[in-house]
């Protein structure tokens, strides 16, 4: 019996969930504002929805690991967000975490899905 | 505090007059959370130049007031949509999450426009806002609560819990009284059986808290709510603040009992106790047959109404136009009244004397007149403010209000 989209869809968000948080302090060592960082991920094949994308910079910068401001820019207030001294901490060991994990699951996955 | 006082003073006039108060006050307390929490960061007393530089970090008070209320010309859809979230978002922090909302939303409509090459209509708006999110569900990811009752379903949780111990609370008095009054001591009879209504809360609070388990559990109210809203029915809260459930449920609750009483289905008591252990009945006259079915139908027609706000809480077209009819008729039938007094017929019991049948009439005339009357004035009061609020939502949108309200 094939398994239903709706079990792939539901696994899918699964394993994007804990990834967008690493890909969005990935790219946030430059500073950016919430539009162009989602711009800036999609043209890297990582979508992430508004309505997710926001309350999870609010969340990060709640924990210490994003800092932002209002700025002007084209003539209008914008929030930029950058990643913090402590979010730089938490990114390094993250992506170790990132990197060993993935070596792990590469020699699991091999010849999966290719 | 003068100094952020003063800072607010300057932003507040640059706000739009409507919402001038409710914003500068949130601005206030946001600068005040602020200026704490720096002070328990250093573990002492913040400089005026320490605010000074928080404040200017702020930035320009025009510029502020611009970021926090919207620029002018901001599409009717978009404040609606902002309105909506806003309303379920935690107060604090709630203007700079509105700031950024504002700007990403503004951000991609204009992206749309840059690429249609022309300004967005109110159809490629919708679809922008739809691909946002629904607004409960972009709240709800700001609470950022993982409990049994989901950040979705929460912000209906305990008005839900309300409506239903409300209901309750009335079902039970209601049923008691109506027993009681076959007893001798009535007071006491409804005394005694209070300690019940405990249990009949708890009853009621569990039957709620499983109705919320089974929907977070079976189901999906995030798809539930993405899948089937549409942003052309968001609310005009600048109409009408939105209904509670509670009220909604309670005045639902009490036109079902009037119905059953107009009805027949629960009996009246329609003896009136006078001096000296005499009584009269008080019948209504015959000008109440006249409009016998008008006052079902309108008592259905406001039980109607209340569900709908039950369902829908804001503000709309359809609720606004029944309200309106409800009224109108309301007062078709107080009219109808009015002319045909008596409104009812006094009959004494063996035993009272002329003096006090006359006293029972004058009496009952009088607490009907007056009755009457103050149904009629609000009547009119309410059909006036739907009829100008039916205006308002044609000129705010361009004669494109919504009938149903999210």
């Amino acid at each position: 019996m094939p398994v239903s989209a709706d079990i792939i869809e539901t696994l899918r968000l699964e394993l994007r969930r804990g990834t967008l948080i690493l890909a969005v302090l990935g790219t946030l060592r430059s500073e950016k504002y919430g539009y162009t960082l989602k711009t800036e991920l999609g043209g890297l094949g990582i979508e992430i929805d508004e309505g997710a994308l926001y309350p999870m910079l609010r969340r990060l910068e709640t924990q210490g690991l994003l800092t932002s401001e209002w700025r002007e820019d084209a003539k209008r207030q914008k929030r930029f967000y950058r990643l913090s001294e402590d979010g730089a901490a938490a990114l390094e060991q993250l992506a170790g975490e990132w990197c060993a994990m993935n070596a792990s699951l590469s020699s699991i996955l091999k010849g999966v899905g290719s | 505090m003068n100094r952020i006082w003063a800072y607010v003073k300057k932003v507040e006039r640059h706000l739009p007059r409507a919402r001038r108060v409710e914003v500068a006050g949130a601005l206030y307390a946001t600068l005040k959370a602020r200026k704490e929490a720096m002070e328990k960061a250093k573990g002492g007393k913040a400089t005026d130049a320490e605010i000074a530089d928080m404040l200017a970090a702020e930035g320009d008070p025009v510029r502020v007031a611009e970021r926090i209320s919207g620029a002018p010309g901001e599409p009717e859809l978009v404040s609606r949509y902002l309105a909506s979230v806003e309303r379920r978002l935690p107060r604090e922090g709630v203007l700079d999450v509105m700031a950024e909302l504002r700007e990403a939303l503004r951000a991609k409509i204009e992206a749309t426009e840059d690429r249609l090459g022309r300004a967005a209509t109110a159809d490629e708006i919708a679809v922008v806002l739809k691909a946002f999110g629904a607004p409960p569900v972009v709240a709800a990811r700001y609470e950022g609560r993982m409990q049994l009752i989901g950040t979705v379903l929460y912000p209906w949780f305990w008005p839900a819990q309300r409506t239903a111990l409300g209901i309750t609370v009335a079902v039970f008095l209601v049923l008691t009284a109506l027993r009681a009054l076959g007893t001798d001591r009535p007071i006491q009879a409804v005394l005694s059986r209070l300690d019940n209504l405990i249990g009949f809360g708890l009853i009621a609070f569990a039957a709620v808290t499983l109705v919320f388990i089974a929907v977070e559990r079976w189901g999906d109210p995030v798809k539930l709510l993405e899948n089937h809203w549409d942003p052309k029915t968001l609310p005009h809260d600048t109409i009408r603040k939105p209904r509670s459930l509670f009220d909604s449920g309670v005045s639902l609750f009490f036109d079902v009992l009037f119905i059953l009483v107009w009805l027949r289905f629960v009996p009246f008591p329609n003896e009136l106790p006078l001096r000296d252990g005499a009584s009269v009945s008080i019948v209504l006259s015959p000008a109440w047959s006249v409009v016998y079915w008008p006052i079902l139908a309108l008592a259905l027609l406001a039980a109607a109404g209340h569900l709908h706000d039950m369902v829908r809480p804001a503000w709309s077209r359809l609720g606004s136009a029944m309200s309106i009819l409800g009224h109108a008729g309301a007062l078709a039938v107080v009219w109808v009244l009015f002319q045909g007094r008596p409104f009812v017929i006094v009959e004494p019991r063996p035993g009272t004397s002329p003096e006090e049948l006359e006293r029972a009439i004058r009496l009952m005339d009088s607490v009907l007149l007056v009755g009457l009357g103050i149904w009629a004035l609000v009547s009119a009061i309410t059909l006036g403010i739907e009829i100008w609020r039916q205006v308002k939502a044609s000129r705010s949108a361009g004669g494109q209000a919504p009938m149903m309200a999210a």
